[in-house]
This record gives structure tokens, C-alpha cells and sequence, in this order.
């Protein structure tokens, strides 16, 4: 198992460097270039040259590149046009992003498995026909657009839930959930469309397994052999699904937030690229393709702890 | 003292192309502490008769007849009572050892999960049985062993932890389907050893279920041969391979290749068909002793010769065993 | 037809192949039903000019945020302009987007991907860990930040819209090929001493085109989905041009004055997504060889 993770880390790593220079180019790229972008309404040559020397941008790339990346290990990701540092302002945003992506990792995972399975254990019957149809709803809805329906109903016709905003849990956890609910409801809805095809299908193959038929021959009751035997095979696909529709929540989690004004991480990128900040926009992205590595990390890390052959042997071959 | 008794045992599945006969009117005793070699082709339905006795066959199947174990009524006993035999009482080894355990969890956590749920034994005390009995099948180093994953082990000793757990329980009856078929030759005289082994020390009936004829001959009791889902002979092991009645055990026995015996002789023709009940000798097409009354009858069971019973209209050695 | 040809052709007839699958396709009502209305909203784009009762910006301040009627049959926006109309000249350019958008990344995935499955070797190492690194970005991220750069217009999102959607599809294309390329008449070609073009395009190519176009169904809904996205963050279609993104992002004001301005181009773009959708099912559902029906 340390074999497999060593690997996993190291590739990991050469997507992080990789994706720093992407970012790096890119926050280049942008028109306007940063020095104007500082300069603000002042397009007077000297006053950029001037501003173009007091950041470093005159410098060669591979330059100021390094000095990017130097700071950016110690935690200093530079200041943002209003002067404020773009570190701290990510620190203060990932938190809610977070708790929206677990809540909705959360609902999405509990509810796509269940359905799953009870879809997988009764083929062919209307409950199977019912979650099959559900999922493929759920996968064909344009999930703000669910979003913009949820507010209309539960916001503006029922008064139930607020119709958007945030609340931290620290100070108001009741509102805090409440104002969580629908945009991790929204997030979660693609998900589980997602798993819950994906787990019935990783069912019905365990279902059908000679292991299977094994247990049932031990005398273990149903619920043994469907919720231990037959799950704990599938959970090793379910594990691996997640980890691939994690880049598809992050692009949801960012119109999420937009729609419910939730202050988080993925709003502040929007914000980001529409003000031009290049500076927060390249603390932001960088930060956004670590963690999305991080994450995909730790999904591997869960599925060698699952899968007896990578926890033992290192790989899936003998 | 017979522990099972199965009388005119039929299963049917339902496909998508119709029906299918894989069992027709199967009748047999087991007496304690037996081995019954149950022989025959591929798809004659031995497995399928067996399976159909604890309830494991997919729900395509319709399963009619008496099956009586201990007392018990196989065939109508409901869910519950039917899972507290299973493992404990009557065990099943199938023949794919590859495949058959559950390749996420522990070798001895298997084994144990028969313990825990039959005997209710405390986790220490299922790991120490366990290890007894991993043991008892002779693995090596078993507590070491006992903490493996099957992928860790190769394809013997995974059929002999898939022995350990059916005797786990110590059960009356233990039904062994191919055990040796996955394997190499040189393990199954392993797998053998040890039937014979369990069957002194412990008085478990066996039934083997095999199409290999000289497994039988090393093991069982008596055999049963089946065609075409039907019991057509059942004899004593010596008797059978003496003097056998059949013209399709007699193929059988030639069709065996012994040191100097030239030639294999097989047997010409194909399995029928099992989409509708037979109106005739089911092995007629094939047999060269047939003639009109097999094709328009079906053969019953007589008893030729005392406990050695053959459904055939021309029985006898024949020309064929030369 | 050269030998190399004709042992290839005997080996891997397609013709008889065709007619099972069409069987097969019209035993789904399910898949049926996704094809035509899939086709029907298609062709409403192709015909929008012809078919729809007001041209796309035409405004009536007489009948603000109507209701359904004669003349209105979804009613009208907060300009006066006809709903049903936008809808229909909107489906125009979210469907153009998601299948020019699929094309493009298609187009670009298909030949890379093939490359990384069937030479393997350090080609393949670069690509993979390239292809890792796009990944990294979320799509919606990297379509975000290509319009910011390349300005917002339809055209730019749908570049964005194919280069965020191809990674995906470079695995898939890799994958296939690196299973063909173990295939016999595969080594059979190369035995033969087929050049490396020819295998790929006779051999490998035509046996990835089914996995490719259940791909390719699956990822236009997915595009047309985009493309909303991005209009109603105002980064692909601009207003007045109307797309279902941006009817969505104008109905976002009235919400609570008009509701059904969010409801009926959702539900465009829920309807044509699922139409895609159940035909891409189907077509996966076909083309698998365990199925017997």
C-alpha cells in the first residue's frame, strides 16, 4: 500500500507544479495585463513602467515565476487589488466552500448508494424502475436551474427556506443549515444521479458473484449477504466514481454559490476573473488545483484501505 | 439411518427461450455418514439437484418434489428455518475456489463468520476454531494464514478453506461440487486424501458431485449416474464398476484413458436438449443398444441385482466392454 | 481489395452488425423516444428562423411579462418579447454550442487519445500526465477562464466548452485503443505489414466509433448544460441573442413577479438534455455485448 500512495503522491506533485505554471501563464494571459490592471484608470507609460518595477513584472518570466512559487510555500500568495492579503481572504472563504461540499458529498453519497443498491437488489421492479428514472432526471437537470426552482419554491411561494445568503455555523447552526440545505441539495442532486447508476450496476455484478452465492450457502441472512458481502465489493467502484466526479462538484460549487450568494470559495473566483485580479486569481486557481489534487489523493488513499490487493500487494497485479 | 431423503425431485427454469427440465423426478437416500459419488456430463443437472435442496438456485427455478432431512421438509421449509441449515447442518463446497470467496475480506474472517453466526462463538473463540480447522485441512502455518486475503492463497488452498468452513459447523451432510475440477491433478489427490480423511474422523456424509470418474472410484460408497436430468444408474462402487447395467456408464468407463488401453472410446452424439420432458429413453439417440421400444418409452427403475437399481430397456455389460 | 484488406474484412463484418442493432434499438421505446425528441429539438433549432412566430428581439411594451395567450403561447419577458420564440431561437445557439463544442473536442481528443493507447511509451506517459493536469482544473474553471481571456461571445464559450470537455474524452479514446490494439486482426494487419495509418484508420478507428458516439451523446447534453452555465454568468452568449442560458440569467430578477420566465427554458434544456441522454443509454444498452435482446 505505501508503494501504490508513494506513486499517487509523486504523480500528484508533478499535476500541482504543472498546473502552477498553467495558472502562472495564464493569469498572464488575461487582457489588460496586471501592471494596467494595478494601475487602475491611469494609462500614462512611465506610471506602468513604474508599477511594472515595484512588482517585479519587468523581470524575466522564469523569474518572477520563482518568486511566485517561493512565496507561495511560505503561505504568501501576495495581495489582491484592494490591498488585502489573498491568502487570508482564501483561508476565510474555503471553510464555507467546504461545508457546502461535504453536506453535498454527503446527501449525494447516502441517498446515490441506497438507491442504488435497493434498485440493484430489486431489478425489475418498480422500485428499480423508479430510482433508475430518478437518476436520469437527476442527471439531465441543469442543476442551477434546480437551484433557481428551489428558491421560487421554497423561498418565494413557501417562505420555508432563505433564499439565499450564509450564516456561519459557529454563530446560528440552525440558520446556518438552513440557509446550507438547498445549495447542497443542488450540488448533491448530480452527484447521486451519478453514484446511484453507477452503485446499482457495481450491485448487480456483486450480486451475481460466485462469493455471493457463497454466502448465501453459509446460511448468513440477507441482509449480511447484500449489505457485507455484495456492498463491500461494490463500494471499491462507488469509491473510484466519487473520486472522478469531484472536479464536476467543484465547477457546481462555484454556480452554487453564485446563484445562493453564498460568500465561498468558488464565488470569489468568479470574482476574481471578473475584476481582473490577477493576483487573487492566481492564488485562487493554484489553491483550487492543490486541493483538488489533495482530494483525489485522499480518494486513494480510501480505495487501497478498500481494496485488499493494493493494501497488501502494492498493486492490482499479482 | 439415512440422513436425506429425496424423492421425485424435478426442477424447471423459465428462460427466455422456454423452459428448461434440468431435474426430472430425481429419487435418493443418503445414509450417515456415506459417500455418494454423483456422476455425469456437464449440464445433466447434479448440480442443479443439490443446489435446489437448500434453496440456492436463481428464482427462474421451480423446484417440485420431496426432499426430507432429519426430519425436516428441504423443499417447504420457509426462508428462516432453511438459512439456519445451510452451513450449519448441510454445507455446499462449489467448484470455482477462485471465485468463491469474497476477495475484500480475510480468509479467516470468513471461515469465522460461519462460527459466529451457527454457534454464536465470541471472536476470539471462532479465531481459535478456526485456526483448528484450517488446520484439520491440512494449511500450513494457519495462523498465519488465517490473516490472508484469497488472492494471497493459490487455487488448492482455497478450496481447502472452502472446506474448512462447510465443516466448520460439523454438519451431517457435506456437498462437494467438482472440488477437484478447478485444480491441478496433483492437488486434487490432496483435495481426495482429505474427503477421506473427514469422512473417517468426523462420520460427515459426502456427496461428490463430479463428472470424473475415477475421483468416484477413489472415494465414494455408491454412485448415482445421471443423463439428461435423470438418475439412470446407482449402484455400490464396486458394483457399479464391475458390473455396469447402463450403455452410457459403460460409455462412461471406456471413455476413461488407462495405460495401454489404446484408443479412447467415446461416446457418439450430443446432450438432448432439455426443453421438454422426455417421451422416450432420453439416451436412445445415442445408444447403440436401441431400438424401438426406446424411442417410443421411457425406461424405469428396476433393481437388477441387490441395491444396484438402472432405468434402462437393455441392460447388461453389452458388447462394449470388451 | 488488397489481401491485407479482405483478411481484415472477414474477420470483422459490419454490415449484418448494422441490421442487429437496429433491431435491437427499436425493441427500446425508452431510446426511441430520446432519438426523436432529440432530433425534433435539432431540427426546431435548424428551422428556428422559418418556424418561430417573432423574430428573437422583437419587443411589444404593450404586453410586459404576459401571461400565456393567442398570441403568446408562453407568454412574453420583461421586454415584451415572446417566449416561446426566444426559446426556440435559443435552442439554436445552446444546441449549436454543445455539438459544435462535442465536435471540437472530439476532434482533438480522438486523435490524441489514440496515439497515447496505441504507442504507449513515453508519448503516452506525456499525454496521461498532461491530461492529468487539465483535469485538475475544473471545467467549469478552465471554460471561465478561456472566455475571460479570449472575451465572451458564443463562439469563444463553445472552444472553452470543447477544451474543458476533451480530457475526459482523450482518456476514454486511449483506453479503447489500448484494448484494440490487443485485438486479432489488429496484430493480424500489423503481421501483414499494414502501415500504422492504415491500422488506425481501417482497424482501430471504425471499432471505437460505437464507444465514441454513445461518448459523443453523453457529452453534448453535458455542452448544451455548459453553455448555459456560462451565459448565465454572462460569459458566453451576450444579450440581446438569446441562448436558454440567458433567458435563465434575465429571469433570475423576476422570480418572484414571473416565475414561469425561470421555468420554460429550464425546462428546455431539461428535456433536450434527457432526450440525449435516454439515446445515449440506449445506445450504450445496444452496443454492449452481454446484451441478448
Amino acid at each position: 500500500m505505501g508503494g501504490f500512495l508513494l506513486r499517487k503522491a509523486g504523480a500528484a506533485l508533478i499535476v500541482v507544479f504543472c498546473s502552477s505554471l498553467v495558472v502562472f501563464a495564464g493569469a498572464r494571459a488575461l487582457p489588460g495585463g496586471p501592471a494596467e490592471a494595478l494601475g487602475g484608470e491611469n494609462r500614462d507609460p512611465s506610471v506602468v513602467a513604474a508599477i511594472k518595477h515595484a512588482y517585479g513584472l519587468d523581470k524575466p518570466l522564469p523569474v518572477q515565476y520563482v518568486k511566485w512559487i517561493g512565496h507561495a510555500l511560505r503561505g504568501d500568495l501576495g495581495l489582491d487589488a484592494r490591498q488585502l492579503p489573498v491568502a487570508h481572504t482564501i483561508v476565510t472563504r474555503i471553510p464555507i466552500t467546504l461545508e457546502l461540499a461535504f453536506l453535498a458529498v454527503l446527501i449525494g453519497t447516502v441517498l446515490g448508494v441506497v438507491a442504488g443498491v435497493i434498485a440493484a437488489v430489486r431489478r425489475g421492479k418498480l422500485s428499480d424502475h423508479a430510482a433508475t428514472a430518478s437518476a436520469l432526471v437527476g442527471l439531465s437537470v441543469p442543476h442551477f436551474w434546480l437551484g433557481l426552482m428551489m428558491i421560487i419554491a421554497f423561498a418565494v411561494d413557501l417562505h420555508w427556506l432563505p433564499a439565499g445568503g450564509y450564516v456561519s455555523f459557529g454563530a446560528h447552526p440552525i440558520q446556518n443549515l438552513e440557509h446550507m440545505v438547498m445549495p447542497a441539495v443542488v450540488l448533491g442532486t448530480g452527484l447521486s444521479a451519478v453514484l446511484m447508476r453507477q452503485t446499482r450496476s457495481a450491485m448487480l455484478t456483486s450480486l451475481g458473484a460466485d462469493y455471493v452465492r457463497t454466502a448465501r450457502a453459509k446460511g448468513l441472512s440477507e441482509w449480511s449477504v447484500i449489505g457485507k458481502h455484495a456492498l463491500r465489493n461494490s463500494l471499491i467502484t462507488v469509491t473510484t466514481v466519487v473520486g472522478l466526479q469531484l472536479g464536476a462538484l467543484i465547477s457546481g460549487a462555484v454556480i452554487t454559490e453564485q446563484i445562493f450568494v453564498i460568500p465561498g470559495f468558488g464565488r470569489l473566483t468568479l470574482e476574481a476573473i471578473d475584476q481582473r485580479d490577477y493576483t487573487l486569481l492566481q492564488g485562487v486557481v493554484l489553491v483550487a488545483a492543490t486541493g483538488y489534487v489533495v482530494v483525489n489523493l485522499l480518494v486513494d488513499v480510501v480505495y487501497s484501505l478498500l481494496n485488499p490487493r493494493i493494501r497488501v500487494s502494492g498493486s492490482v497485479t499479482p | 439411518m439415512s440422513v436425506l431423503e429425496v424423492e421425485g425431485l424435478s426442477v424447471r427454469f423459465d428462460t427466455d427461450d422456454g423452459p428448461v427440465h434440468a431435474v426430472d423426478r430425481l429419487s435418493f437416500t443418503l445414509g450417515e455418514g456415506e459417500v455418494l459419488g454423483v456422476v455425469g456430463e456437464s449440464g445433466c443437472g447434479k448440480s442443479v439437484s443439490f443446489m435446489s435442496l437448500l434453496r440456492l438456485l436463481p428464482e427462474t427455478a421451480t423446484v417440485s418434489g420431496a426432499a426430507r432431512f432429519d426430519g425436516v421438509d428441504l423443499l417447504g421449509a420457509s426462508n428462516a428455518r432453511l438459512r439456519a441449515i445451510r452451513g450449519r447442518r448441510i454445507a455446499f463446497v462449489f467448484q470455482e475456489p477462485m471465485t468463491s470467496l469474497n476477495p475484500a475480506f480475510k480468509v479467516g474472517s470468513q471461515v469465522g463468520e460461519v462460527l459466529r453466526r451457527h454457534l454464536a462463538l465470541s471472536r476470539a473463540d471462532a479465531r481459535l476454531r478456526t485456526i483448528e480447522l484450517l488446520d484439520l485441512v491440512r494449511i500450513p502455518s494457519p495462523e498465519r494464514r488465517i490473516d490472508e486475503y484469497p488472492h494471497q492463497l493459490s487455487g488448492g488452498m482455497r478450496q481447502r478453506v472452502m472446506i474448512a468452513m462447510a465443516l466448520a459447523c460439523d454438519p451431517k451432510i457435506l456437498i462437494a461440487d467438482e472440488p477437484t475440477t478447478a485444480l491441478d491433478v496433483t492437488i486434487q489427490a490432496g483435495i481426495l486424501d482429505l474427503m477421506r480423511d473427514i469422512r473417517g474422523r468426523l462420520g460427515t456424509a459426502i456427496v461428490l458431485i463430479t463428472h470424473n470418474l475415477g475421483v468416484v472410484a477413489d472415494v465414494a460408497d455408491r454412485v448415482l449416474v445421471m443423463y439428461a436430468g435423470r438418475k439412470v444408474e446407482e449402484a455400490p462402487v464396486h458394483d457399479l464398476f464391475a458390473r455396469p447395467q447402463h450403455p452410457y456408464t459403460v460409455g462412461l468407463l471406456g471413455a476413461v484413458p488407462r495405460p495401454g488401453s489404446g484408443r479412447l472410446r467415446e461416446i457418439p452424439g450430443r446432450v438432448p436438449s432439455l426443453a421438454e420432458l422426455p417421451t422416450a429413453c432420453a439416451f436412445a439417440p445415442r445408444c447403440p443398444r436401441a431400438d424401438e421400444l426406446s424411442h417410443s418409452q421411457v425406461p424405469e427403475l428396476r433393481e437388477i441385482e441387490p441395491r444396484h437399481f438402472v432405468a434402462c430397456f437393455h441392460p447388461g455389460p453389452g458388447a462394449e466392454a470388451a | 481489395m488488397s489481401f491485407i484488406d479482405a483478411t481484415a474484412a472477414t474477420i470483422n463484418p459490419r454490415a449484418r452488425r448494422r441490421r442487429l442493432l437496429r433491431k435491437r434499438f427499436l425493441r427500446r421505446p425508452l431510446a426511441v423516444v430520446g432519438l426523436v425528441v432529440s432530433l425534433t429539438f435539432v431540427l426546431a433549432a435548424i428551422l428556428a428562423p422559418v418556424i418561430a412566430p417573432y423574430s428573437a428581439g422583437a419587443t411589444d411594451f404593450n404586453a410586459l411579462l404576459a401571461h400565456s395567450s393567442r398570441h403568446h403561447l408562453l407568454g412574453t419577458d420583461e421586454l415584451g418579447r415572446d417566449v416561446f420564440s426566444r426559446i426556440l431561437w435559443g435552442a439554436r445557439a445552446s444546441i449549436e454550442a454543445g455539438v459544435l463544442a462535442t465536435g471540437l473536442a472530439m476532434a482533438v481528443a480522438v486523435p490524441i487519445g489514440i496515439v497515447a493507447g496505441y504507442y504507449r511509451g513515453w508519448v503516452d506517459a506525456v499525454i496521461a500526465r498532461l491530461t492529468d493536469v487539465l483535469l485538475a482544473f475544473p471545467f467549469l474553471i478552465v471554460a471561465v477562464g478561456l472566455a475571460a481571456i479570449l472575451g465572451p461571445s458564443l463562439t469563444n464559450a463553445t472552444i472553452a466548452l470543447g477544451v474543458g470537455a476533451a480530457p475526459a474524452l482523450i482518456r476514454v479514446a486511449r483506453g479503447e485503443a489500448l484494448a484494440l490494439r490487443e485485438e486479432d486482426y489488429v496484430r493480424a494487419a500489423v503481421a501483414n505489414g499494414a502501415s500504422d495509418v492504415r491500422i488506425l484508420a481501417r482497424h482501430v478507428l471504425p471499432n471505437m466509433l460505437s464507444t465514441l458516439i454513445v461518448q459523443a451523446t453523453v457529452a453534448i447534453p453535458a455542452a448544451i448544460i455548459g453553455e448555459a452555465v456560462l451565459s448565465f454568468l454572462g460569459l458566453g452568449v451576450q444579450p440581446p441573442t438569446p441562448s436558454w442560458g440567458v433567458m435563465l440569467a434575465d429571469a433570475q430578477s423576476y422570480l418572484s413577479q414571473a416565475p414561469r420566465l425561470a421555468v420554460y427554458p429550464g425546462i428546455a434544456i431539461f428535456l433536450c438534455s434527457l432526450s440525449f441522454n435516454l439515446l445515449g443509454d440506449g445506445l450504450r444498452d445496444i452496443l454492449d455485448p452481454r446484451t441478448t435482446r
